[in-house]
């Protein structure tokens, strides 16, 4: 009886064109497949996916996901993409960690912990705004300052030549 | 417009950059992979579409305290 359900519910999808996605689909397929009947022993039904159950697919995706960008305002005013921003900053890291604990423990690698980067506090709006201060104090004080050299000179060379 | 509003602002526009071209690159994979067969153009179509919105959105938050809104007003007939 189970092995009738299994025949019945194993699919398997032949693609005209490879796909990597696909291709990683077709390869599970086949991989229970395999096992289903290795257990069993029973046939396995064929199912080809039609053109037009192809195009729902596609178009279910792909409205799927311009509904998500209408939902969430990412193509919105910019204060709402920047709150967007800012939550994908929060959520995401911490995300990522428990992906990276539940990998670990389903395959037991173990991932070297990384020492924290370092901190470095550069203001650069303070260090740019700084360097124009200067820049322009120097301009300013340029035709005095180089009177004054020329001058300095000019004595050192009458001093010289007396 | 003082330096902090003027810094405000320019975080605003660098954040909604990077999320409108982060979604039209994203909305250009989704669909080059589901209806133009992997080509090109998509995404480069989708990320031109999300850096002109931003530019778009960046230019009316900097012009916005010199605009003058205006409305038309109807003469009453005497």
């Amino acid at each position: 009886m189970v092995a009738r359900v299994w025949s019945l519910m194993s699919l398997s999808v032949k693609v005209a064109s490879s796909r990597p996605a696909l291709h990683v689909v077709k390869r599970v397929l086949y991989i229970i497949e395999v096992w289903v009947d290795g257990a069993t022993g029973s046939t396995v039904l064929h199912y080809r996916v039609s053109p037009c159950g192809r195009f729902l697919i596609k178009g279910s995706v792909a409205g799927g996901a311009v509904y998500l960008v209408y939902d969430q305002e990412l193509l919105g005013p910019s204060d709402k993409s920047q709150a967007a921003l800012q939550k994908a900053g929060e959520v995401v890291p911490p995300a990522m960690y428990q992906f990276s604990q539940y990998v670990c423990q389903q395959t037991g690698l173990q991932i070297p912990q990384l020492p924290a980067p370092p901190k470095i506090y550069f203001p650069i709006r303070d260090s740019w705004n700084a360097g124009i201060m200067t820049v322009m104090s120097a301009l300013s004080v340029a035709p005095s300052k180089a009177r004054e050299y020329s001058k300095e000179g000019w004595e050192y060379v009458k001093a010289r030549t007396k | 417009m003082s330096e902090s509003e003027l810094g405000r602002k320019w975080d605003r526009c660098l954040a909604d950059a990077v999320v409108k071209i982060g979604t039209g690159f994203g909305l250009g994979i989704v669909f080059s992979l589901t209806f133009f067969k992997r080509r090109m153009w998509p995404l480069a179509f989708g990320s031109g579409m999300g850096l002109g919105m931003a530019y778009s959105n960046c230019q009316h938050d900097f012009q916005a305290p010199y605009l003058l809104h205006g409305k038309y007003v109807k003469e009453q007939e005497q």
